[in-house]
């Protein structure tokens, strides 16, 4: 009675353990095509004759396939140089950690929330540098930008995640070089006259000492 | 006249440091630099892809692509995502022994043929499938597609894409 009980335990042990495997194996045999991108909403506001960049972090924490991403520009205003570095990234799938972790160059510890979580994740930046025309004239101008996530097996591609980013960039004028130096005659002329001031109030003091001195005598 | 000195002294360094010189801007040079923060996160992910109908007959219509490789093709918009998101779907011809159009091929959001959100597939991203679809759903799309007739026999592929871009920004 006792060797069948025990043999009933062994035999629900296994059955858990077989069903295990099982479900593991199937969880890892599917494949899972994931891309995150993150990025700012904003563009830096671009002064005249200058340019602005902004990056855009990929990841895939819940694929289990690695992704090769490549960005385009969509449109831009006529003159305008849109340039993506890297040009190209390839994303490898990694889960998130519960602290933030070394990684390796031209990769980035981005911290997320994933339902009520807050979770690290390699994540792999592309700097999208943008430069109007140095005769830009302030206003505002939209950009679109995007990106495709190819997942390749074996060789050949066959699944494609695409996503777009439309960011309004904003161009400022550039301060006029006069008005530069007419700051810089100010910000001088205003330490010069704070320089005299405490010189004289030195002074004041020295001879405010030194009258009572004359009267005891 | 104590206090008159102080509050001139305050003021002129006040004035000093709010106009700082923009040297940068009278070299000509300079440029400007995002933080780390980031605002917006979209992550999507495929799962039963891709997609596939096996062998199929010429001139049958409206095939059903294989269980679990379109049908359904499963789109999750992830909990990272922090914004709604539209989705979108085009597609390349079919190249193989020949070329097959790639309005052969038509999407939908049930297993059967016709219907409100059935959609013929295109090159270029045209409605979205699904809408402003909040972070953690899944959406499943069904694949079908035409065999015109006296095809060559062969093997015939292409290229599926998904697009997700925050809710209401052109695709």
């Amino acid at each position: 009675m006792r060797g069948a009980k025990s043999l009933f335990l062994f035999g629900a042990v296994l059955c858990v353990l077989l069903v295990s495997s099982v479900s593991a194996a199937s969880a890892s045999d599917e494949p899972r095509y994931n891309l995150g991108a993150a990025y700012n909403e904003t563009f830096p506001q671009i002064e005249q004759g200058a340019s602005g960049t902004s990056i855009i972090y990929f990841y895939s924490a819940f694929g289990n396939v690695p992704v090769y991403v490549t960005a385009a520009v969509d449109s831009c205003p006529n003159g305008w140089r849109v340039e993506f570095e890297p040009e190209n990234i390839t994303v490898v799938p990694q889960w998130f950690e519960n602290k933030p972790f070394q990684v390796g160059e031209n990769e980035y510890c981005l911290k997320l929330t994933y339902g009520g979580n807050v979770g690290w994740v390699r994540a792999y930046p592309m700097t999208v540098r943008i430069t109007p025309p140095a005769d830009a004239k302030p206003d505002n101008y939209v950009v679109k930008i995007s990106y495709v996530g190819d997942f390749r097996m074996e060789g050949m591609s066959i699944v494609k995640r695409s996503g777009g980013v439309e960011w309004t960039v904003e161009v400022v004028p550039r301060p006029a070089p006069v008005f530069n130096i007419l700051l810089i005659v100010v910000c001088v002329a205003a330490a010069a006259a704070a320089a005299i001031i405490i010189k004289k109030r030195a002074w004041l003091r020295f001879r405010h000492v030194r009258r009572p001195k004359k009267g005891r005598e | 006249m104590k206090k008159c000195h102080k509050a001139l002294i305050v003021g002129l360094l006040a004035v000093s440091m709010l106009f700082t010189p923009n040297l940068a801007g009278a070299t000509g040079e300079g440029s400007t630099t995002s933080t780390f923060s980031v605002s917006v996160v979209i992550d999507i992910s495929l799962s039963h892809v891709p997609i596939a109908w096996g062998t199929l007959a010429p001139g049958t219509t409206n095939n059903l692509a294989l269980s679990n490789q379109g049908n359904p093709a499963t789109i999750t918009v992830e909990q990272t995502t922090n914004v709604n998101v539209d989705i979108y779907i085009k597609g390349d011809d079919w190249t193989g022994p020949t070329t097959v159009a790639v309005d052969n091929c038509h999407y939908d959001t049930d297993n059967t043929p016709g219907g409100d959100n059935w959609t013929v597939l295109t090159t270029t991203y045209t409605t979205p499938i699904f809408e402003n679809v909040p972070p953690n759903t899944v959406k499943d799309t069904y694949w079908f597609l035409d065999v015109p007739t006296a095809l060559p026999a062969g093997d015939y592929s292409n290229t599926i894409y998904f697009k997700a871009v925050r809710n209401g920004t052109p695709p």
